[in-house]
């Protein structure tokens, strides 16, 4: 889940391909960055679309993110830069 | 006088740059000597903004898709010193991984609050494997050609905080000239900045989250005082940007309020002393607003310098 906007929510589905859907879509509790898992059921002839966190995949991602700027900050010079 | 006429000398300069910018595909008024060009590119829904001074560039955000690319190319651009994701939303940073898969860049600074997407990866996996070095926002100056960026990290606190409210802050200055950017910052971190009495008086402001209802602050517009607002926002976007709300906030007399979804780019040109002047790709060489030291001193003596 990229973000939110208004009423609206942004979600990644692949790099560089982004649905925006309602929010009223997303489970309670959901905030920006959690990873979600998308479900269709189908019963009695009717189907339903099932989103819920996937709180594995997000713990996941975080901790690569999470390494890899980790990683960056070191590498900063610190101070003022002239370009 | 002699300010007024170093402005007057400015407005031809640039002029002149413009109407020769108009017979090429790609305006080069950062190529005239001396004009810092202040450019703010109509990407769509998202921002991207390019500062070129003394054969400096900085690119601040790259828009939602790889377009930002060839944009670049079509302005010349062929290196990047700086490139700054404001925070590490999609719609700023979408099209970043096209930027630096396309452009040598120097350096490269964010917000530090990473995402958990795949762009967000992507970034900063080619920043590491293509030797860009990582700035962390902090406060900190950064000089382009004779001008300079001060950098603000956001005031607000927590992992918890959302993006816009991590938006990195960056003052542009030139001579007496001033310009704010703030990303997204919603009203959490816009009063923060005040509270800190880290707001200058400036002459550009870049709206905050896209003209968006939650970036306006009547404390922040109180100490900011821009004369020119640019919102970066596409025309029929699906949020409602920019809110009524924010129009009327931003749209007083005296202030020109410019959209790059209907006025396409908008160009801002500097000079040393910091007399300035603007146009659009809409406008083409009118100039829709100028300022400057000497057309605007009464607003200087309230100037709260660091």
């Amino acid at each position: 889940m990229d973000r939110f906007e208004g009423d609206r929510v942004v979600v990644e589905r692949a790099l560089h391909e982004v649905l925006t859907l309602p929010r009223a879509l997303l489970p309670a509790g959901v905030r920006e960055g959690d990873a979600l898992r998308v479900a269709v059921t189908a019963a009695a002839g009717e189907s339903r679309l099932v989103i819920t966190r996937n709180e594995a995949e997000t713990r996941r991602r975080a901790a690569i993110a999470k390494r890899l700027q980790g990683d960056l900050a070191a590498r900063d010079p610190g101070g003022d830069i002239k370009l | 006088m002699i300010g007024a006429w170093r402005c007057r000398a400015a407005i031809v300069c640039a002029a002149l740059a413009l109407c020769a910018a108009a017979a090429r595909p790609a305006p080069a008024v950062a190529q005239q000597s001396g004009i810092l060009e202040l450019r703010f590119l109509d990407v769509g829904q998202g921002d991207a903004i390019l500062i070129r001074n003394g054969g400096k560039t900085v690119l601040v955000d790259a828009g939602e898709t790889d377009a930002i690319a060839a944009r670049l190319r079509q302005l010349r651009v062929d290196t990047i010193g700086l490139a700054v994701a404001s925070h590490n939303d999609n719609d700023h940073i979408g099209g970043m991984d096209a930027v630096l898969r396309a452009l040598p860049v120097r350096y490269y600074l964010d917000n530090g609050f990473p995402r958990t997407t795949s762009i967000q990866r992507t970034v900063l996996e080619l920043v590491r494997d293509r030797g860009v070095t990582y700035l962390q926002a902090g406060p900190r100056t950064i000089e382009v050609g004779d001008a300079r960026i001060r950098v603000l990290p956001s005031p607000v606190a927590g992992r918890s905080v959302a993006q816009n409210d991590h938006s990195v802050a960056l003052i542009l200055e030139r001579g007496a000239f001033r310009a704010l950017f703030t990303g997204d910052s919603e009203r959490r971190e816009l009063a923060a900045l005040v509270r800190q009495n880290e707001v200058p008086d400036v002459d550009v402001f870049k709206a905050p989250h896209h003209g968006s209802r939650t970036g306006i602050l009547g404390a922040f517009l109180a100490r900011a005082r821009p004369e020119v607002i640019v919102i970066s926002v596409a025309l029929g976007n699906p949020f409602g940007h920019p809110h009524a709300e924010a129009l009327a906030a931003y749209q007083t007399p005296g202030r020109t309020v410019l959209r790059t979804g209907q006025d396409g780019d908008v160009v801002v040109t500097v000079d040393s002393f910091g007399c300035y002047e603007v146009r659009t790709a809409r406008s083409g060489p009118t100039v829709l607003a100028r300022g400057g030291p000497a057309t605007s001193p009464a607003r200087r003596q309230h100037e709260k310098r660091p």
